[in-house]
This record gives C-alpha cells, structure tokens and sequence, in this order.
C-alpha cells in the first residue's frame, strides 16, 4: 500500500492538486519539492486540432517565453514537436534533433533552462492532449538515477495536471470516465477494513488484478491516496454504509 | 528483432508499418473473420488513427515483418475498454496512467519459418507476449490488458505469464475473444525468460547505435539463428 502514497513530496504535490485550481501554482511547487530547473504543463490539442490559444503554465523565466512566442518555436521545438505525437514518456537524449532545433537548444541554454529534460504525454478519453516536461541541471548519470527514482511520480502528476489543466483552460469537470461494478466493488471492501489480498481472495481475483481496479477507480475520482478515494466514494455515493 | 515505434517514427517506419497492416487483415479478417475495417489491402480501425504505438518484430534487417501489436494507453479512448463497455454494462473500463492495452498481436505463421526456423506458432506468441512485457516494464508499465483466444491463456499461463481473465466476447468473429490483466514486473518476466529459454528462445536487449538510439530487442532461436550467425 505504501507504493501506491507514493512519497511525502508526491503527497505534498497531490494535496495541491486536491485544493488549487491554479494549474501555475503546481507548476511551481513540482518545480521546488523536486529540485529542478523548471516545469511546463502544455494543453495542446483537443480532440478537434489546437486549441486556439496554446493554454501553457510553466516556470520558465519570461524573456524564454516571449522568445519562444515570437519565433514560433513550438513548431520546431522536438519536445513539443515529437512529444505531441508519442504517448510514452520520454527522455530528451532520445529526441532527434534537427539542425533547426539544435540552434534553439542552444539558445534555451542561454536561458537556463536546463541540461536535461523528461516529458510525459497524456491522452484523455476524448483524445484530448497535453505534455508535462520537466528540466534540470543534472545531466548524465545523475539524472538516470534521479529518473529510476522519480520518473513514475512525474507520470502520476503529469496524469492529473491533465484535468487540472483542462478544469483551467475549458471549465471541463467530466472528462473522467465513470466507475465501473468491479472498481466500486474494490471501493466497497477497501472501506470495509479488506486489504487488497483478502480483497482478491473475495472476489477469485489476483492481488494483482485487485490493485489494478483499485488504482484505476482511484484515478478516475483523481485522488491521489485510497482513503481519499474511498472517502470520495461515500461522498458520491457510489458506495454506502453498510 | 522487436522495435517499439511511436508516432514521431511512423515515417521511418513506413514500409514495416504497411507489412503490419496487410499482416493484419490476413489474421484478423481473412483468417479469424472479424468484423474490422479494411481500407484496400489493409486492416485500420479508428484507435490507429490516435497515434497508437506499435511493437513490431522483425528479421536483423529490420525489412520483413514478422508480427505485431498495438500499445495504447488506457486514460485515452481504447478497443477492449469500448468493446467490453458496450457489450457488458458490468465490464471493465479500466483508466489509470500505467496501465496499457495491448491489442491486434499476431504472428505471420507463412513468414515465421524462414526467419525462425523450427519455431512453433504458440512460442512465437508467447515470444509476442515477453516482448510486450520487456517493453512494458522498460518504460514504467505495470498492467497490460490484452485480448486473447480462450486456447492461449493455459500457454501463456505455461510460459510464466501471470493472468486473469475479466472479460469475454462472442463479437468479434467466429470464436470467443477472452481480456485478460498481465501483470509486468520483473518477477513475471523472469519467469516468462525461463520458460522461454527451455525452449531455445531469447530476447537481449540492446540500444540502436547513437545518437538518439532507440531501445530494440533481439529475439533469438536455438534452431535457426545459431545456424544464421555461424
């Protein structure tokens, strides 16, 4: 169970996403618990094409951005470009880098913003895009390790700046998909004092299985802990006392 | 050889990925009569136009397709997530950052001689799956939801993958398609690996040269590549 809390800056972090409905205060905060360079969450397509207006929060200082603007950069930055068109997360060593690009790295270098960097795409049910990537000024192994060991907590906050984004940009609150029998079923046990193993054992599941509804029924209420989800639960009734 | 391509190497890929779309139709139109869009020659269905990735396995030239399947995120729209949804209201709809769907996996039988000699159908499927599973865990997946022919899970089950089965279709075509949870950790896989080399099948991982190398696998076969490599 621990695993699934995640660490005390993940909780701090997951607390403000629970609370803020300012997708630039949790920019700042990733930023600062996690001791990187900078941040940026980027909305960038509905399901449509672009949203009009790029709905981007991000710690980089302002003269970057307003370069960035003004050349038009997000077409040929590799990280917006590509990172648009994976779904896995990614390292920057492993973008291909243009000539074009390679010139706007150069110039980024300039603005600190960064020796490395990590984005994590996300797709929503509508297929609605966004792309949280991160920086730092660790490079080589400094910054595998520091990847081995927070890369999945990124994921996880990436996940939710998506709806905390969308909340901001386009008033979206539904673009969770509904709770399913079997997750409310997990809800249900869970809240009834059953781990996920004597949860499997109930249900002829594996513990495995049983911690997948779990976690999928916890990121569709968006709380980031199972007590939180479980106490959302009863709040929605979706499940009651017995 | 088994490559993971995302949509940014789609035009790279190109050739290798029009192979999968004819592989495709053969197994899951012509052979399995599935109801599947066909475009030509060609099976495409809508979840291909979301930019899916795609594990495609290869000959060492990376010019002939031998298998391959779609990796797709469950927070975005998936296959079975739809499919069992709208033929189960009880059915699963599974949506979380690391948990993945793994759809359309198969293996050109009439290709798999020549490149693999001597292997069998069912190991080059469970060769399919530990690939899948090798790629999963390599880039922080821990649950793969994945359909199945009901015959396949005791083989699977064999070669060390851990499943459950959540789900169970008569739509698709002439035979019950079962949904099944894999759990990816390096306990399952190391099981699957054992398996696997009992029957003189590996996969070694290695980067593509730099710069920017890519992650590969290398499938390799007692019975044929030794003779290859020799």
């Amino acid at each position: 169970m621990a695993r699934m809390e995640g660490s005390a800056r993940l909780r701090k972090i997951s607390a403000l996403l629970d609370d803020s409905r300012s997708t630039q205060e949790i920019v700042y905060a990733v930023r600062d618990e996690y001791g990187l360079a900078h941040t940026v969450f980027h909305l960038g397509q509905t399901a449509v094409g672009r949203l009009d207006r790029p709905f981007v929060r991000t710690t980089y200082p302002e003269s970057w951005v307003s370069r960035y603007l003004l050349m038009s950069y997000v077409d040929i930055d590799p990280v917006a470009v590509e990172g648009f068109q994976r779904q896995l997360p990614f390292d920057w060593r492993d973008l291909k880098v243009s000539d074009k690009a390679a010139a706007l790295m150069r110039e980024a270098a300039e603005h600190a913003i960064g020796l490395s960097g990590f984005s994590v795409p996300v797709i929503d049910r509508l297929a609605r895009r966004s792309l949280f990537s991160v920086t730092s000024m660790m490079d080589g192994d400094a910054w595998s390790a520091f990847l081995a060991g927070n890369a999945d907590e990124l994921v996880e906050i990436a996940s939710r700046l998506h709806h905390c984004g969308l909340r901001e940009a386009v008033g979206d609150e539904a673009s969770l998909p509904p709770l399913r029998p079997r997750e409310i079923e997990c809800l249900m046990w869970t809240a009834r004092g059953k781990d996920y193993q004597d949860i499997a054992q109930i249900l002829g599941l594996s513990g495995h299985t049983v911690r997948s509804y779990l976690k999928s029924a916890r990121y569709k209420l968006n709380c980031s802990s199972l007590p939180q989800a479980v106490a959302r639960a009863f709040q929605v009734k979706l499940i009651a006392d017995e | 050889m088994f490559i993971l391509v995302q949509a940014d190497d789609y035009t790279a890929y190109h050739a290798l990925l029009g192979q999968m779309y004819r592989l495709r139709k053969k197994v899951f139109h012509d052979d399995l009569g599935w109801d599947v869009g066909i475009r030509g020659d060609a099976e495409i269905d809508s979840y291909d136009d979301l930019k899916p990735a795609y594990l495609l396995w290869t000959n060492d030239s990376a010019d002939v397709l031998i298998g391959s399947l779609r990796l797709m995120p469950t927070m975005g729209p998936t296959l079975l997530n739809d499919v069992f949804r709208a033929t189960y209201p009880d059915g699963m709809d599974l949506c979380h950052p690391r948990i993945w769907e793994g759809t359309r996996m198969c293996v050109d039988m009439d290709r798999l001689p020549e490149i693999h000699p001597g292997m069998s159908g069912q190991t080059a499927m469970c060769l399919m799956l530990l690939a899948l599973g090798e790629c999963a865990l390599a880039n922080g997946i821990e649950t793969l939801v994945s359909n199945y022919e009901p015959h396949m899970r005791r083989i699977y089950q064999k070669s060390g993958a851990e499943l459950d089965e959540i789900g169970r279709s008569d739509t698709f075509g002439k035979r019950p398609v079962c949904c099944g949870l894999f759990r990816v950790d390096e306990e399952v896989l190391g099981r699957m690996r054992k398996a696997l080399a009992l029957q003189g099948v590996a996969l070694t991982p290695f980067r593509d040269p730099a710069p920017h190398g890519r992650r590969r696998w290398m499938a390799r076969n007692s019975g044929g590549v030794m003779a290859h490599a020799a």
